[in-house]
């Protein structure tokens, strides 16, 4: 393997990951529509990948290669993308049970958030392989807690929660929260030419990953939550709290380790990405780049916070940074056709 | 000095005195040399003469320069000078007091030989040659340290080792410019990245057997003259709790030993934190039995229950400590009135609890099971308790995501040290989760060149 490339295992870990958090801290009711939305968007964002993969198979690179208009739409979609995690860690800090020797005394949303923010400093400079390989262990334990989380569901199924109520006006919503949670597709462009496996093979893998994920968290949560589905804040936290697998003994506290493991690298990834971009733009600039990364994704997200973005901003965000390679890959040919 | 004159030339023979044998070099050197007969007394025929004709020992390098001249002679060798001549010859007449070949002390095993390397390089040399005959086992002898002049000796075997990474180690102990070398670790930081890392990338070992078999997967070792250990390059994680012994029992054994040794390193940096941070704020994670136990220990207790720990195991490593710097003797007495005497008194006057003591006792005896690592484990451990005790389990993944992204930066020369876990090898896995038999194993030709990234 060459220098800096990292294996579809580790490309797929790394972002799963971080659309598994995205998805832990999604807010809101959500139904079966809803839940069929979401997999729609993460299939129109599979075949949004189609051009960036057949980019890829002409050895086009974004780092090298790319436009400065495309690096520049990337760089400030990771800067947004990375705030808007940011927002979901300080959000979902209060939701999981976090106490600590400083309650009482210090914001536990702001410690959290700036200790979190701090790791992902260090994190961040440790560069993208150590990142990578990493996110391999982390995704095992991920799948340790989900397949608990997946036993303790089990008696607790109520199929009859899956069925159709009320109008379908969720579906539509659903691919705006999908497209929401896929922020990730910003790294997934990025990190591609970092990929040492087949672009085809590494993309198929992801994406059917990912499809199942949604699949199977969104069925455990709306089955095993439907009942109180109205009234919860954070359904797959609430999921998660409800599926014990032990009778006399609460696990919640276990998914708040994958909670701060899964932030810590999904802001991680949004910092390398950035901290690439910026070379790439700015080919002079090397020291502090993963310093400037971080900052930058702080200020997005007191930005953020501060306009109070809702979902239709980050999906439409999204939307436009999925068919910014269909466009690239279009001028392209048509310029080579001009050439000819 | 001992001078003289052979063949009608006056010379001179130059030794140390207790560094050679007195009966070897009266024997096998003064006696020759002494019976000389030349028809023309010439310094450079007299010279040409021994170097020719006469072989007075087995290491006879040439002495061309002052500093040669030094070296050899604190090395052992007698030196022979002759008046008139451009150069000088040495031999190899060793006899200085050595310590024999013995059991090493840390790495004792039950099934394997029980020689250790001990502090001559030669021998050490020798130790190897005499468990891989093979031509392709090469051992470069060079001097580091500007003042001490050490031998050390680079060992690898030419069709195994991966050529880049030896250049690379070659490079990087050209780049040593310290005046002694008293120790492995004087060298380690200079084959090792730069980076700030919890575990060294590099391994040592004073076993020969260990060694060849490192050799035989492509590593390069470096041994140093006056070290009974050596350097084994690259090191991976998972080497860490492989032993000798895994290989002589029958391979479910080992599977299992190999688990409990993966568990009691978990064991060994988490518990104390663990415990402390789920009795502190995650109490509900724990059974009401075991919960009720606790609170009924924890009740008597004066101080909190992080302080406690952190005492606990502080005590521990002073009562460490002062026993291993120790005669022997009084280091077991001072390890008895730790353990036994303190341990129980504390626990009587209630100062700390039984559970907590346990716990302690627990992770510090699991430490023991990895004893390579046991200076990062023992700093991860109270690193670990702190953020347990004061962030509970939120400190404790966020310690654990730091500690993790280090162990999975760390690699030297492009090896990962988290090889074969991430990046993931199915190869090396019949190795590390499991052990699986020689038939199996014989037909692998592994060198590590493959997790080479």
């Amino acid at each position: 393997m060459s220098k800096n490339k990292i294996s579809f295992g580790q490309f797929a870990a790394l972002l799963l990951i971080s659309d598994a958090f995205a998805i832990i801290c999604m807010r809101g009711r959500i139904g079966t529509p809803m839940a069929l939305g979401i997999l729609t968007a993460a299939a129109i964002q599979s075949v949004a990948a189609i051009p960036a993969v057949a980019l890829c198979r002409k050895n086009f690179k974004i780092s090298s290669s790319g436009t400065l208009w495309l690096k520049s739409i990337l760089l400030a979609f990771s800067v947004m993308w990375g705030g808007a995690l940011l927002i979901n860690v300080w959000n979902t800090a209060k939701a999981i049970y976090i106490p600590s020797v400083f309650d009482n005394r210090i914001g536990d949303k702001l410690l959290i958030s700036l200790l979190i923010a701090a790791v992902c400093l260090y994190v961040t400079s440790c560069g993208l392989k150590a990142i990578a390989r990493a996110a391999v262990i982390a995704a095992g334990f991920g799948v340790i807690c989900l397949i608990v989380v997946v036993v303790g569901a089990i008696g607790r199924i109520e199929p009859h929660y899956l069925e159709f109520t009320g109008s379908d006006s969720g579906y539509l919503d659903g691919i705006i929260g999908g497209f929401a949670l896929g922020g990730s597709f910003g790294a997934y462009l990025m990190l591609l030419e970092k990929s040492a496996d087949s672009v085809i093979k590494t993309t198929v893998f992801y994406f059917a990953g990912r499809i199942f994920f949604v699949a199977l968290i969104s069925f455990i949560t709306i089955s095993v939550v439907g009942a109180i589905m109205s009234i919860t804040q954070f359904p797959f936290i609430t999921a998660a709290e409800l599926s014990q697998p032990l009778s006399s003994q609460r696990l919640d506290s276990i998914f708040a380790v994958v909670f701060v493991i899964f932030a810590i690298l999904s802001i991680s990834l949004q910092g390398i990405a950035i901290s690439y971009l910026l070379k790439a733009i700015f080919p002079k600039f090397d020291k502090f780049r993963s310093l400037t990364s971080v900052a930058a994704m702080l200020c997005a997200a007191v930005i953020l916070n501060v306009l109070a973005v809702g979902t239709k901003f980050y999906g439409m965000a999204t939307a436009l940074t999925a068919i910014a390679p269909a466009i690239l890959l279009v001028a392209r040919r048509r310029k080579n056709v001009c050439v000819k | 000095m001992n001078e003289f004159t052979t063949g009608g030339v006056r010379c001179a023979l130059l030794c140390c005195e207790g560094m050679l044998s007195t009966s070897t070099i009266t024997e096998l050197v003064l006696h020759p040399i002494t019976r000389i007969n030349l028809a023309l007394p010439n310094a450079e025929l007299l010279l040409d003469h021994i170097e020719n004709n006469l072989l007075l020992s087995v290491d006879r390098p040439i002495v061309k320069n002052y500093g040669e001249l030094f070296r050899t002679i604190n090395s052992g060798f007698a030196v022979l000078v002759v008046n008139g001549g451009n150069h000088a010859l040495a031999f190899g007449v060793q006899g200085y007091a050595v310590r024999g070949i013995s059991e090493p002390s840390g790495e004792a095993n039950i099934m394997g030989a029980h020689e250790g390397f001990v502090e001559v390089i030669r021998t050490n040399m020798s130790l190897i040659r005499q468990r891989l005959k093979s031509p392709m086992l090469v051992q470069e002898l060079s001097v580091i340290g500007s003042r001490s002049q050490t031998d050390v000796c680079l060992c690898y075997l030419r069709d195994r080792v991966p050529r880049e990474l030896l250049s690379h180690i070659k490079q990087s102990l050209s780049r040593v410019r310290l005046e002694t070398v008293l120790s492995t670790g004087y060298l380690r930081p200079f084959v090792e990245s730069r980076r700030f890392e919890i575990f060294s990338s590099t391994g040592t070992t004073e076993r020969p057997d260990v060694l060849c078999s490192k050799l035989l997967e492509g590593r390069v070792a470096v041994l140093i003259d006056g070290v009974p250990f050596a350097i084994v390059i690259p090191k991976l994680f998972c080497e860490s709790f492989q032993t000798l012994d895994d290989y002589a029992f029958k391979p479910y054994y080992a599977v299992f030993i190999r688990w409990i040794k993966y568990a009691a390193f978990l064991i060994s940096i988490l518990l104390p934190s663990l415990y402390v941070a789920v009795s502190l704020y995650n109490p509900e994670l724990l059974n009401s039995t075991l919960l009720m136990i606790l609170a009924q220990a924890e009740k008597e207790a004066p101080i909190t229950l992080m302080f406690e720990a952190v005492g606990a195991l502080l005590m521990y490593e002073i009562i460490r400590e002062a026993g291993l710097r120790l005669p022997k003797a009084v280091g077991g007495a001072v390890s008895i009135v730790g353990g036994l005497i303190i341990g129980d008194a504390a626990v009587k006057s209630g100062l700390v609890s039984t559970p907590m003591l346990t716990m302690v006792a627990l992770a510090v005896t699991a430490g023991f099971v990895v004893p390579e690592i046991s200076q990062s484990v023992t700093m991860l451990r109270l690193l670990f308790l702190v953020a347990g005790g004061t962030l509970g389990l939120f400190g404790i993944s966020l310690v654990g995501c730091i500690v993790l992204v280090n162990i999975c930066s760390t690699e030297d020369y492009g090896f990962p040290f988290t090889a074969p876990i991430s990046p993931f090898k199915v190869g090396g896995m019949r190795d590390t989760a499991s052990r699986e038999g020689f038939r199996s194993m014989q037909d692998g030709g592994f060198t590590v060149e493959e997790y080479h990234e």
